[in-house]
């Protein structure tokens, strides 16, 4: 009690750091921000190799170590990346009601109308990796940053995909607020495509199913025909059209290795997936994407608008975004709140 | 909490190792105060118990001045007493002597003996009884001898001798 007191006195007066680190293809992403009374100071950014067990290295450890030396309070915060996290609106079932063990899971509402859970096994777990630089603040769940993305656009609905390089999270929104999230991890699914020898029977066999899913939105089936992309090469070669009547560099589509592909492939299935999934609600099923927007950290993969514009039968835009500033801002908006 | 799954942790404002040098200065502190405390105490016992001797050190001094007044006192009264007796001896002995002066045919009726001046009344058959046996020692005696001679109806003389000592009384001599 009386630290927080003199916590609350002194943040005025003293430097402030607010720093985001979160991991990504065995690589630490860290950014920080050093304020003192809502003026930035210094900022920064690095990207640290993380160990062989995806623990934080002795270098990273040194270089918090000197960001520590400049600042009198820091707020580590990170976003949660794992599989065990979800969100549950309103309209659906309690959690308890979908299978989820109240006790074992920690939920926020941020919003009215939706709640987003994590297990506590998964908070127990980032704690732990964040207790090697003095433990961390703040968890936020990626619908955190991407209602930050939405924030002032009035778009009636449209889509936001953020890529980074193991995860995509997407999240619709419908007039003002999220309507739908979901996100996936690539190296899991490579890992599934790579088990399964069949992948290209079991995408026809999905295909399948959409089509029959799709009968049932006859909108939907209007605009999206997922058998252009059951077959890869299929894919491949339309896209490597496309490519030649624009640029015509083949070299691009030459570079795409198998594993590029792959990647490319559960995306899109990932992506397509959850566009029916959207739109099997009923609340939204006559209200049509009308904008996507595709945010990358590093490069933008023209595929995925290719994607897109066959899909949902519309361009997208691409964006480039920096985590890691985003969630020094939540960050900031966490202790203003606290406030 | 408003977007995060969990709190933020306390923050402090001093780091660890500054906070183990506060630590350490309180604890060092705690310590002065407390060895400062203990000596006060015993100090202050020590003062209480100074006073306490100096409080019975001054009844002590004045019972002391008293006890040497009292022997003061009383040597000076023994000193009186002994130049008293001493006194009344010589006083005794100079009416003894003065008595032996005294012929036997004049009577003494009052004798007056003071510090310089000794005034003797009496009786003679005549004056040149009185001036043949008793003035000549009386004037060897006094510096300074004045008689008066009263004639009374059976033809004897009354007499009143006042006998003056100038460097003393006569009985110290």
């Amino acid at each position: 009690m009386l630290s927080k007191i003199i916590e609350k006195l002194t943040m005025k007066f003293v430097k402030v750091g607010h720093i985001s680190i979160y991991l990504d293809a065995d690589k630490f992403y860290l950014s920080y921000e050093i304020v003192r009374n809502k003026n930035v100071l210094e900022t920064g950014s690095r990207i640290f190799d993380a160990l062989d067990d995806k623990k934080i290295s002795q270098l990273m450890r040194g270089f918090l170590e000197q960001i520590y030396e400049k600042i009198t309070y820091a707020y580590v915060s990170t976003f949660s990346l794992s599989e065990k996290q979800g969100i549950i609106f309103s309209s659906e079932d309690p959690i308890y009601e979908v299978g989820l063990n109240p006790m074992s899971i920690a939920t926020i509402n941020p919003k009215k109308h939706y709640e987003i859970f994590l297990s506590k096994k998964e908070i127990s777990g980032i704690q732990k990796l964040f207790g090697s630089i003095y433990g961390v603040d703040y968890i936020f769940p990626f619908e955190s940053i991407m209602e930050n993305l939405y924030k002032n656009r009035q778009d009636t609905a449209s889509a936001h995909i953020v890529m980074l390089k193991d995860y995509v999270f997407l999240s619709i929104f419908f007039e003002q607020s999220l309507a739908f999230s979901a996100h996936f991890v690539f190296a899991q699914e490579e890992k599934l495509i790579m088990e399964n020898e069949e992948l290209s029977l079991e995408a026809e066999e999905d295909a399948q199913d959409d089509i029959s899913l799709d009968d049932e939105f006859g909108d939907l089936d209007k605009v999206v025909d997922f058998g252009d992309i059951d077959n890869l090469d299929d894919f491949v070669a339309e896209e490597d059209e496309t490519q030649e009547g624009d640029s015509g560099s083949e070299e691009i589509v030459n570079m795409q290795n198998e594993d590029e592909i792959k990647r490319d492939l559960v995306l899109f299935d990932f992506l397509k997936k959850s566009f029916n999934a959207y739109y099997k609600n009923n609340e939204y099923r006559s209200d049509f994407i009308v904008d996507v927007c595709i945010y990358e950290t590093l490069e933008i993969n023209s595929a995925i608008q290719h994607f897109i514009k066959e899909t949902l039968a519309i361009d997208s835009k691409k964006e480039t975004i920096k985590v890691g500033s985003m969630l020094c801002e939540l960050s900031k908006s966490e202790v203003n709140y606290a406030k | 909490m408003l977007n995060s799954f969990i709190a933020p942790r306390k923050k402090h404002i001093f780091r660890t190792d500054t906070k183990m040098w506060i630590g350490f200065v309180i604890v060092l502190l705690f310590f002065y105060i407390i060895i400062e405390a203990l000596f006060s105490i015993i100090a202050i016992k020590h003062n209480y118990k100074e006073k306490g001797y100096i409080e019975e050190k001054t009844k002590l001094d004045a019972k002391s001045y008293i006890l040497e007044e009292k022997i003061r006192l009383a040597k000076s009264q023994e000193a009186l007493s002994k130049a008293v007796f001493a006194k009344n001896i010589n006083i005794a002995q100079s009416i003894k002597d003065l008595f032996a002066l005294i012929p036997e045919s004049i009577y003494l009726n009052r004798v007056n003996i003071q510090k310089q001046k000794v005034t003797i009344k009496g009786h003679t058959p005549s004056k040149e009884v009185f001036n043949q046996f008793l003035l000549p020692p009386l004037k060897s005696t006094f510096e300074k001898t004045i008689v008066y001679f009263y004639p009374l109806k059976n033809g004897w003389f009354s007499f009143d001798v006042e006998c003056f000592s100038k460097n003393g009384e006569f009985y110290d001599r």
